[in-house]
């Protein structure tokens, strides 16, 4: 019981010490300069850990629009094998392109060839490696200039898909006529019949190009020649 | 400045707001530690890291009030002054015999000291007996919480309270008689 007495007075006097006892001594000033060091080098450490975070993400940002832009606008680089085809047409060839890149497909591209016009091609063809487009000479001159883009980007679709070229047809363009030749006459068609089963050659004597009337008119004289005597009539067919 | 203001700058970082924390409870922590720990040099050295636990553990820290925001700092300090203690082995592992009987009671002796003279003669304990002391009596811990924090068993808890008391006692005898000679001459 006295023990307990003792020490809550201990406890008492101890616990409402505020100053410093003489004897002890405790330099505040020095102590906090200390310890100053050793919070701000913390602090500093957070600083660099920021803004490392910062530069690391902005690299992996830079580094992701790079790719992006890297497989949004696909060149065609290695291998450019052109093979002369003979189609159906037969007034075609294939081209045949391999790509590292080329079992990716585009739904909507473009060939922009250099001092041309760009050319919308609904679908880009890529069929294993291989993309066969009909328009040949479109592709070949992209080809020479180095300038085949495909502007959208691609979806990786493992299916191959078969696909068309569309050109774009050119307008016709109407010849420009005055007035007063409306009117002239109706031109004369002089049909040449050739006895020895040649075939008939419609001419329209009204037809303002000039090299098919001298090209005509010396097959004319040629085929008189070559029949020798052999008669030729020329009617003439209002 | 309220002290919950001061804690919320303390916790963002703020070197004056921690300047004006630390002048605030500097003194009270370095008594705390002093009384744990042999020199001067080692309170302060673990007043240090004191606050730097206190300012890094403001994040985690929840308010209740002032009391209790000290109460939490002094466990902080505590622990700190536990592990330099054991850190310099100065708990001294004794024979679990319980020596109370040696203890002399004197309560008007005691009555009669002020706070510092009662500070000094604890300091004047070894670091072993002063720690045991310092948890019992000031901290009032018991000596099965006081066995688990030194690693000690509760009799080497008891027998270093009795052997503090006693050398308390002798101490304070020692400086009686010191102060009825001055006052004799």
């Amino acid at each position: 019981m006295k023990k307990e007495m003792h020490d809550n007075i201990i406890q008492g006097k101890i616990n409402s010490l505020q100053e410093i006892p003489a004897g002890i001594s405790f330099n505040a000033a020095k102590s906090w300069q200390q310890l100053e060091k050793q919070l701000q080098p913390k602090q500093k450490k957070n600083i660099i850990w920021f803004y490392a975070a910062a530069i690391l993400i902005a690299a992996m940002l830079i580094s992701g629009l790079i790719y992006y832009n890297n497989n949004s606008s696909t060149s065609i680089k290695k291998e450019t094998v052109l093979k002369g085809h003979s189609s159906q047409t037969g007034n075609t060839k294939s081209v045949v392109l391999k790509n590292d890149k080329a079992k990716k497909q585009s739904k909507k591209a473009s060939i922009f060839i250099p001092h041309q016009k760009p050319i919308s091609i609904d679908k880009t063809i890529i069929v294993e490696d291989k993309i066969k487009l009909d328009s040949v000479v479109i592709i070949e001159t992209a080809l020479q200039n180095n300038s085949i883009a495909i502007n959208q980007p691609t979806e990786a679709k493992p299916l191959v898909e078969k696909t068309t070229t569309k050109n774009v047809p050119a307008k016709s363009k109407f010849k420009i006529v005055h007035l007063n030749e409306l009117n002239t006459p109706q031109p004369q068609i002089i049909t040449l019949s050739k006895k020895a089963g040649l075939e008939e050659i419609m001419y329209k004597t009204g037809s303002s190009n000039p090299e098919t009337e001298t090209r005509n008119n010396i097959k004319l004289f040629q085929l008189q020649r070559n029949q020798n005597d052999a008669p030729v009539s020329i009617t003439d067919n209002p | 400045m309220e002290f919950i203001q001061l804690l919320k700058e303390c916790r963002k970082g703020s070197i004056t707001a921690q300047k004006y924390f630390y002048d605030h409870f500097a003194v009270q922590m370095f008594l705390y530690c002093r009384r744990y720990l042999k020199t001067n040099e080692q309170a302060e050295e673990v007043l240090q890291n004191g606050f730097l636990k206190i300012f890094t553990g403001l994040i985690d820290f929840t308010f209740l009030n002032e009391a209790a925001t000290v109460g939490w700092m002094k466990k902080i300090m505590l622990n700190e002054c536990l592990q330099e203690i054991r850190k310099r082995n100065n708990v001294l592992s004794i024979a679990d015999e319980i020596d109370e009987n040696i203890y002399v009671e004197n309560e008007v002796a005691i009555e009669k000291l002020s706070a510092d003279e009662i500070f000094r003669l604890i300091t004047q304990i070894p670091v072993g007996y002063r720690t045991v002391f310092n948890l019992y009596v000031v901290e009032g811990f018991n000596h099965k919480e006081i066995a688990e924090m030194l690693k000690i068993s509760e009799g080497t808890s008891k027998s270093q309270l009795s052997k503090a008391r006693n050398l308390l006692q002798q101490l304070i005898i020692t400086r009686n008689m010191v102060y009825e000679e001055r006052n004799a001459r």
